[in-house]
């Protein structure tokens, strides 16, 4: 079979947009980070006291008055101004001309899980409330998964390429390797691409009704311990974590301010149950192997990893053994870090922990994986626990798995001409 | 007017596109690309639950659409929508797995079944690693999340199920797919609406073009519910009567429901096995009108920049296109638009051009219209018939092209496009052409 020829474009991160449970910005989002600060705390937004739990990652002091003109905000959802605020911030950041014409050839690639829940549910409620002719056509157009999507398209006059996809936990990691894609094999010079999610009462009462959520069992802490020996379910988060890539030479010749390389990303599947993570951790090796492969990255150099654990007693055992699967007893100098025990988990999470990596990689500082305390026998590596610090490192490995079997690898790389 | 043979077959084809655009191509990529061939459909419909059965539909002109049965329609304004009949995933699956998927899950667990068993492909030697499944979804498992929530909010939320919330999220039925038949290779759900299957079908192919796979799965399913149909209705875009794109008299859209898969298969691979093959998969096109969240620019822009960018794709030029499957969805503003659109890709071309939209036959499938009419577009170019716009009776002025009213046509066809504009503006198109084994073959010896 006829093996393709390695394209010669390569992809950069330009720019960041970020809003977070841990802040708007990525100078607040990445000070957090840094110090090791939780952005899950006592849910505020709707009543979470049917549940056990009552902790969540919000987004907090999010005014979206502050980056949308008053009447976008009428009317776009919740979940669609977070989008069309982390894209203005990202664009931003990457110092892009400003004129409609330079906008035109840009797209948008989003990952989202249940986008626009909240529009979806009210929407529906005013059916079964009011019958055919009491729905009401203005919710409606929100309650479609790329409303986020086409609403920065629409906001920002983007022409480009415009996709949602949602696929679980690995929603996000999946849109940043599909623009990829596209400006790799020359569709596209400039994309917008990340992922948006938000928390409302009906997910975190289904998650609770699925038995995913943290305290598994009355008895138990609520907690998110990735790693940890007490971990007992997810705490679930929000927000919208969206970067800037292009094409390295595109991104030269107009000086653009340069983050990092997406060098090189990996996926795979596994057959497990829908609702379960498999056990031994190969796919998500392969993943991992397949993004370092195309990345140039032998097995010598160590990257540092950002971990898709999130305090479930199956996903994090998992990620353990794909790590050890690859670098055997070189896994244990691998520093692993597991943000979602800051930020939550979400089905777009990724968008967000991209951006983290990216920061990372830029300062050489690695943060931690928080509420570590008890270590689990089967669990054996340097998870960063609790305290941040500086590292040397030339690359980050950004971990996605979703329940069900898919997992997707993404390598960030300090940009070398 | 019937039409000799496109020269595809003869010289090189690089070679014409260079002459005709009057610029040199960036040769650097298209060497590196693989192709793709499509070698399994599999289709549920409403016009019945295969493939056979929806060409045989299509190309005799049948409508599926009829009055909703699924839930009750009394208070709407219209009553009509091409629904699956008679659906008997038993016999397929069992029980234990039934019970947690929702209708979208089968109907495209089936379809995609389908489209394995029709290539004929053999399991000996495949590296399931290098075999992925990418599937368009809409309201993924809306219609068993609906039944959830009318218990959450009517008797208390802890008298809901919790096993119908299980496959709501749309990706369910591409993890059903996969874990059923050990695919390990990339999964992705793409979720943009009514373009969503188009768009994944091309994003699979791109896994082949450039060497990430050997063979994929792509395809869509989306199923009737309350939600799509009310918001439907809220916007006025429901038909009272079976849809009628292009007439002069269309006043909306048919909702459907149903499912379709392609299998794509790396091109020396499949002819290796000397698989049959319904066509090739040449090239797509993404865009955003970037104007309005539910209705398309004025001037089909959007449209226009998917068709012209799934062309240059395809390395093919707009001379070289024997039909279009169109949107074609039976609201006044869109026909209208994509008409234009048409006549701004193809100039005069557009007036000889057959175009037509199966959506008078099976609806709207919204998540799984791309697929559904990308299986259309490969049977037309396999059986050389293209399949008809029916319930046309009234000449629109503005809509003044060759929609192939009510009837099958037999003729040439080369090349193909099939248009999917969704909500929100998000544009795709792909390009597909036959594969004649032979003709490459002598095109190799030269």
């Amino acid at each position: 079979m006829s093996e393709p020829k390695e394209s010669s474009r390569r992809v950069v991160i330009t720019g960041l947009g970020v809003i977070s449970s841990l802040g708007l910005g990525k100078e607040a989002f990445w000070e957090s980070l840094k110090r090791g600060v939780s952005g899950i705390r006592e849910i505020t937004r709707f009543e979470p006291s049917l549940n056990g739990s009552r902790l969540g990652a919000e987004v907090r002091d999010f005014n979206p008055k502050d980056f949308l003109a008053a009447s976008k905000v009428r009317r776009l959802d919740r979940v669609s101004q977070m989008a069309a605020a982390a894209a203005r911030l990202a664009y931003e950041d990457a110092r892009l001309p400003d004129s409609p014409q330079e906008r035109e050839g840009v797209g948008v690639i989003l990952g989202s899980g249940l986008s626009g829940l909240i529009s979806t549910e009210s929407f529906f409620r005013s059916l079964l409330d009011l019958g055919p002719s009491g729905a009401n056509p203005m919710l409606f157009p929100n309650t479609v998964p790329n409303a986020p999507a086409s609403q920065i398209a629409i906001e920002m006059g983007f022409k480009g390429p415009n996709v949602t996809l949602s696929h679980k936990e690995v929603s996000g990691e999946n849109a940043i390797a599909y623009a990829c894609d596209l400006i790799r094999y020359g569709k596209a010079d400039i994309l917008l691409a990340g992922a948006v999610d938000e928390l409302c009462q009906l997910l975190h009462f289904s998650y609770w009704r699925l038995g995913a959520l943290s305290p598994h069992r009355r008895s138990e802490e609520e907690i998110c311990c990735p790693f940890d020996l007490r971990r007992n379910g997810l705490i679930l988060g929000e927000g919208a974590g969206i970067v800037v890539l292009e094409d390295a030479s595109h991104a030269l010749s107009r000086g653009a301010p340069l983050y990092q390389e997406v060098a090189g990303w990996g996926m795979s599947g596994s057959p497990c149950r829908v609702s379960d993570y498999e056990e031994g951790g190969e796919p998500l090796a392969r993943a991992m192997s397949l993004a370092l492969e195309m990345g140039g990255v032998g097995p010598e150099e160590l990257p540092q990893i950002s971990a898709c654990a999130n305090s479930s007693p199956g996903l994090d055992l998992m990620e353990v053994r794909a790590i050890q699967r690859i670098w055997g007893a070189k896994a244990g100098s691998i520093s692993v870090s597991a943000l979602k025990s800051m930020l939550g988990e979400f089905h777009s999470c990724g968008g967000l922990r991209v951006v983290a990596s990216v920061l990372s990689l830029k300062h050489q500082w690695i943060p931690p994986t928080i509420n570590y305390q008890v270590p689990d026998p089967a669990c054996n590596l340097d998870f960063v626990p609790n305290v941040g610090r500086p590292g040397d490192f030339g690359s980050v490995l950004v971990n996605g798995s979703s329940n069900g079997g898919s997992h997707i690898s993404l390598l960030l790389r300090r940009f070398i001409e | 007017m019937e039409k000799e043979l496109p020269p595809t077959w003869e010289g090189d084809e690089g070679e014409i596109i260079e002459e005709r655009q009057g610029q040199v191509m960036d040769g650097s990529l298209e060497d590196k690309q693989r192709r793709v061939l499509i070698t399994g459909i599999g289709v549920v419909s409403a016009l019945g639950h295969s493939k056979d059965a929806f060409w045989e539909g299509i190309s005799g002109g049948r409508c599926g659409i009829d009055r909703v049965t699924l839930f009750d329609v009394s208070g709407y304004r219209s009553q009509y929508g091409a629904e699956v009949k008679d659906l008997e995933p038993e016999k397929q699956l069992s029980r234990r797995i039934l019970k947690r998927m929702s209708r979208c899950d089968q109907m495209g667990f089936i379809a995609a079944s389908e489209a394995l068993e029709d290539s004929g492909l053999r399991w000996e030697g495949i590296d399931r690693t290098r075999f992925g499944v990418i599937v368009g979804a809409g309201a993924g498992g809306m219609s068993s999340a609906e039944l959830f929530y009318e218990d959450y909010h009517r008797k208390g939320p802890n008298s809901a199920h919790p096993i119908l919330i299980f496959p709501t999220p749309p990706n369910v039925v591409t993890d059903w797919i996969a874990l059923e038949h050990d695919l390990r290779g990339p999964r992705s759900t793409v979720v943009t609406a009514c373009s969503s299957s188009a768009t994944s079908i091309g994003y699979a192919a791109d896994m082949i073009r450039f060497g990430r796979t050997d063979l994929m799965l792509a395809g869509g399913s989306d199923a009737m519910c309350r939600l799509t149909f009310s918001g439907f209705n809220s916007l006025r875009a429901l038909d009272e009567v079976p849809c009628r794109p292009f007439d002069a008299e269309r006043k909306g859209i048919s909702l459907g429901e149903g499912a379709a898969f392609l299998l794509l298969e790396e091109l020396e691979r499949a002819v290796g096995r000397r698989a049959r093959i319904y066509g090739e998969f040449a090239g797509y096109g993404i865009s955003c009108d970037a104007y309005h969240m539910t209705a398309p620019d004025s001037k089909g822009e959007g449209a226009v920049k998917a068709m012209t960018s799934a062309l240059a794709d395809a390395r093919l030029s707009p001379e070289e296109v024997d039909y279009v499957n169109a949107l074609g969805t039976g609201t006044q503003y869109n026909d209208l638009v994509e008409t234009l659109a048409i006549k701004t890709v193809f100039g005069d071309k557009a007036y000889r051009l057959p175009i037509s939209s199966t959506k008078s036959m099976v609806g709207h499938c919204l998540g799984s219209a791309g697929s559904i009419e990308a299986a259309a577009t490969l049977l037309a170019l396999y059986h050389q018939m293209i399949p008809p716009t029916i319930h046309y009776e009234h000449r629109d002025s503005q809509c003044d092209l060759d929609y192939v009213p009510n009837e099958a046509r037999k003729r040439m066809v080369q090349v193909a496009l099939s248009n999917s504009f969704a909500f929100g503006g998000n544009n795709t198109c792909i390009v597909l052409k036959r594969f004649a084994v032979e003709a490459e073959r002598e095109e190799a010896r030269v």
